[in-house]
């Protein structure tokens, strides 16, 4: 037994190194160097490849930016619009996409085609069609002889319409994944409810939601993780916005970075976000355990 | 089957398909705008228009072009077959042996789950600027390797294999190794078809990492290089959505045909919680 | 089922490996040198002739590689690859920002004793206008300056009765001749800016206002700065000449909109370099005819033209440093030609003048002729002043000054606001870089 127990574990490094290895150089190293890059001073072209050590500096410019701040907005409404988008939409399409109807599969796959195509594509498609002015959605204001909204051309509206459409084309993992949940309520419960006289909505409420809740707890998880990878979507469909409208922090820290040769600056506005995003997934997680001692 | 529907799910079934066209709608356009020359982009869909070619060809024509597509391939089939070979035997250590360690690994490869490649670009940068490797298409295929969430989707999957089909092998006194390759290896493949459809579609459709590592045209990727056409299009949307569904089609046609694949996927990685 | 699979992959990868190696088919000893330019560039006749007859003439093949994305993608698409160590041979830096950007990141090859020992005589040539550092060093030679002008469609001109204008004039001219021109039902304006900072600060410019104060901080609280944000939104807000901010941006109007979209634009202020898209028909098919004259000065304290120089250096990690210096020094002396554009030789005699101009007054079919071309841009009675901000953290500066006004034309916030936004940005932007 011992010496199965030595073999087994000799056999699963063996296994696992390559992996390791890997993981190691090319994800694990990445990570530690940029918390390195932000503790020294190389903030301009000229000083590249400096190694002076300028402790907590970068942080202190950063946090005491404004632009830093308002970029770290921005990327928290699109999240925000993204999350309940996204939650709300893949619960809803995922009950109605769980009866039997005809063409129930072509149904679905509709819903699922836009997580294959790339963000920027879904760009250039959806920049035509919310031309304010000629494109086909603003046609229907055209009709009554308004102009209609002017969609990512507006600075109040960039961002979120921006959320709701990353939102859109992430849909099909959700969706997926709730039907799964709801493949595993048992019937009985249903049919319990149905002999009480419930009606659609109170099935849904009282039978449907509560069993979904780990689901729809991993997938909060996700979506969140995901609302936070906005760059594509931006660059995509607005690259920053009117004005600075939907410059999020991911398209601040490209700029600061690659326009304007700041490298540790950039480095400790990415470090910072990453702590922000570990800080709300444990929240999430705290708040689920919170939730299933209830 | 043959029950009458009622008035109510008539109206269901209505409800529903106009939900598809709604998500359709998009595609729709990208591909009937395209065939339009392009003074004529903007007007109504069922306009009568006679379909040109002239899009595409300029698209096609496009000096880059097969390079693109080429680079783009080769990358994708260079990344699976490395991508399978060292994260099939992690994850079956991960989830049929036993060794000290195991829990701390899983959970630090799960706790880098969190750090998005956006707020990772500069030490990126920085690093593989140091190694030589930014404009070639390692750049992409070495980080893609060991990715992961791939690691997770196979270690989920061995979970689910029953414990006996491996308990007679091991009984037998036969080595890992052997287990993996004639035991494993046959069963898995739902779950390699997914790896290889997820790792398509995601390599594929990847932006930010060519964008930022590949400098030169004649290297790029093909989602960065639509970007190309954003500039040279500038008021030729026509081209534009030309390109965009050029780049679009391989991926969708393939979804199409591997649908079943990608849905089991997603659902049985385990993430029902 | 499976193992076929496998095989159908490991076959896929062993012929998709063979791909790379056959496309680098440099088996021959033919002399390159490597360059960059805009995406633009890549498709223009005049481009692929003048590196046709280099290659003719010195036997050197030019490797052109476009960069995809506008002006501002390319810049920093250049800027990232000299920071990764490429090894693209020559580099050209539309402006004086570009070229000290790059320039201070240390990207450069000192240039005069290279262009010493290849004979020729930098100093005569182009004497004042080498960037020449304190050192007396410099790392780049000037091959073109752009001044501005005001291009006009004269078929609207025609059709609303209104002269062509010419000789000096000011804003408030072109503003009443613009005013003659715009008809809002026919969606006809009568003037075309982009919202671009040059447009934005441009009076002030004219008036030559430093950007930055004598201690090095911005500059943009100086009221001259306010008057000319003001003037700007003023145009479109409430002279009704030009689309708004937010229109342009849902046009996705850039840098060659006027050239796509003239027919119902009548007047656009652009530098010269903007005439070579006009006279090609082939890329830009219109069907009607520009005229050129002088851009408008703000009055006696302003009468100043914007210019802008465009220099061409040698990366220091050049693979090929021979061939990159006779390309270089080729492309200084030779490269307005093709162009179109005006030298930025220390003197121009008469007969480079008048060569500077005639190619391009042909190739506008008449449109403009060389006397139009001379006195628009050369013999206009205005001073010159760098249209640029040139600086620390120039590119950042612009970038803020960009994002602010825009902002701002589109009624987000106060006229007081931006100027303190963009002072207190600006600054920072300033403190970080030093």
């Amino acid at each position: 037994m011992d010496r199965r127990c030595k073999g087994e574990e000799r056999t699963a490094w063996l296994f696992i190194t390559p992996f390791l290895v890997m993981f190691a150089i090319f994800k694990l190293y990445p990570i530690l160097y940029g918390f390195l890059v932000s503790f020294w001073n190389r903030n301009a072209a000229s000083r590249m490849m400096d190694r002076s050590f300028v402790g907590l500096a970068n942080y202190l410019k950063v946090l005491q930016s404004a632009s830093f701040w308002a970029a770290f907005g921005r990327s928290l409404e699109f999240s925000l619009v993204y999350t309940v988008t996204i939650m709300v939409l893949g619960v809803m399409l995922a009950v109605l996409l769980n009866r039997h109807f005809p063409g129930r599969t072509f149904v679905r796959t509709c819903w699922y085609i836009p997580y294959v195509t790339n963000m920027i594509a879904i760009g250039i498609v959806f920049r035509y069609l919310l031309n304010p002015s000629k494109g086909p959605v603003n046609a229907l204001w055209r009709v009554f002889g308004t102009s209609g909204p002017q969609w990512l051309n507006d600075p109040h509206l960039a961002l979120p319409v921006s959320a709701v459409i990353g939102a859109w084309v992430a849909l099909a993992f959700t969706i997926i994944t709730i039907l799964a949940g709801l493949q595993d309520i048992p019937k009985e419960w249903y049919e319990v409810a149905d002999l009480e006289g419930a009606t659609f909505w109170q099935r849904l409420v009282y039978v449907t939601l509560p069993a979904l809740v780990p689901t729809l707890f991993l997938m909060l998880t996700i979506a969140i993780i995901n609302s936070f990878r906005s760059y594509t979507t931006i660059v995509g469909l607005t690259n920053g916005g009117p004005g600075t409208a939907s410059m999020v922090l991911s398209l601040q820290i490209y700029n600061d970075a690659f326009l304007y040769q700041k490298f540790s600056i950039a480095s400790a506005e990415g470090v910072l976000f990453t702590a922000f995003i570990v800080l709300i997934n444990q929240m999430v997680v705290f708040g689920r355990g919170r939730w299933e001692k209830d | 089957m043959g029950k009458r529907l009622t008035k109510r799910e008539y109206v269901f079934i209505a409800v529903m398909w106009c939900l598809a066209i709604c998500s359709l709608y998009p595609f729709v356009m990208m591909v009937v705008i395209g065939f339009r020359p392009a003074g004529l982009a903007y007007r109504p869909l069922f306009t009568p228009v006679k379909p040109v070619l002239d899009s595409y060809r300029q698209v096609l024509g496009n000096r880059y072009f097969g390079a693109w597509y080429r680079n783009t391939a080769i990358t994708v089939c260079v990344t699976i077959v490395l991508r399978l070979l060292v994260t099939f035997p992690a994850a079956y250590a991960l989830s049929r042996l036993r060794f000290r360690g195991r829990r701390l690994i899983m959970e630090g490869l799960m706790t880098t789950l969190m750090v998005l490649g956006e707020t990772t670009m500069v030490p990126r940068y920085l690093f593989f600027r140091q190694m030589h490797l930014l404009d070639s298409l390692w750049v992409i295929i070495l980080p893609e390797v060991s990715e992961v969430l791939y690691l997770m989707v196979l270690t989920e999957f061995f979970h689910q294999i029953p414990e006996d089909f491996s308990e007679a092998a091991t009984i037998d006194g036969a080595w890992h190794g052997t287990i993996l390759t004639r035991i494993f290896l046959p069963l898995s493949g739902p779950s390699i078809t997914t790896v290889v459809l997820f790792s398509f579609i995601n390599i594929w459709n990847n932006f930010l990492d060519p964008y930022l590592f590949i400098n030169t045209v004649g290297n790029q990727l093909v989602t960065p290089a639509l970007k190309y056409f954003q500039e040279h299009g500038g008021a030729n949307i026509p081209m534009q959505l030309a390109g965009a569904t050029l780049a679009v089609m391989p991926v969708v046609f393939l979804f199409v045909f591997t649908q079943k694949y990608f849905v089991a996927g997603v659902s049985a990685s385990g993430i029902k919680g | 089922m499976k193992r076929n699979l496998l095989i159908a992959v490991v076959t896929f990868f062993a012929t998709a490996m063979a791909f790379p190696a056959g496309s680098k088919e440099s088996g021959n000893t033919q002399r390159v040198v490597t360059t960059v330019c805009r995406a633009s560039y890549a498709n223009e006749a005049w481009y692929t002739k003048m590196n046709a007859d280099f290659e003719a003439e010195t036997g050197i093949h030019v490797d052109v590689t476009p960069t995809p994305g506008n002006d501002d993608d390319h810049d920093a698409k250049v800027n990232i690859d000299l920071l990764a160590g490429g090894t693209v041979d020559v580099v050209e830096s539309l402006g004086a920002k570009n070229y000290t950007i790059r320039n201070e990141g240390g990207f450069f090859m000192p240039l005069s004793k290279l262009v010493a020992g290849s004979g020729v005589d930098a100093e005569t040539l182009w004497g004042v206008n080498l960037p020449k550092n304190a050192q007396g060093e410099y790392y780049g030679i000037p091959f073109k300056q752009e001044m501005w002008c005001v291009y006009y469609n004269k078929d609207l001109f025609d059709a609303a009765g209104v002269p062509y204008p010419s000789g000096s004039w000011t804003w408030d001219d072109y503003i009443a001749t613009a005013k003659k021109l715009t008809d809002a039902t026919k969606g006809v304006y009568g003037s075309f800016m982009q919202a671009d900072t040059q447009y934005m600060y441009l009076p002030a410019r004219q008036k030559n206002v430093p950007f930055y104060k004598v201690d090095g901080t911005s500059n943009f609280d100086d009221p001259a700065f306010a008057e000319a944000i003001t003037w700007y939104k003023k145009l479109a807000s409430v002279q009704g000449i030009q689309m708004s901010v937010s229109d342009l941006n849902a046009e996705g109007a850039s840098w060659n909109y006027y050239a796509l979209a003239g027919d119902h634009l009548a007047m656009f202020p652009q530098g010269n370099w903007f005439v070579r898209l006009l006279n090609s028909q082939k890329d830009y098919p219109r069907s009607w005819k520009y005229g050129v004259t002088q851009l408008p000065s703000t009055g006696a304290d302003g009468n100043n033209n914007l210019v802008s120089q465009a220099s061409v250096s040698i990366n220091k990690n050049a693979a090929h440093p021979k061939e990159a210096l006779t390309y270089m020094l080729w492309i200084a002396q030779n490269q307005w030609r093709y162009e179109g554009g005006i030298p930025a030789l220390a003197t121009l005699t008469p007969e480079q003048q008048n060569a500077a101009f005639s190619a391009v007054a042909s190739a506008s079919d008449g449109q403009v002729t060389v006397s139009n071309l001379y006195d628009a841009m050369l013999d206009n009675g205005m001073g010159v002043v760098d249209s640029d901000i040139v600086g620390t953290a120039a590119t950042e500066y612009n970038n803020i000054v960009k994002e602010e006004v825009s902002s701002f034309c589109m009624d987000l916030q106060s006229l007081e606001d931006t100027i303190a936004h963009i002072v207190s940005r600006v600054n920072d932007a300033i403190k970080s870089a030093r």
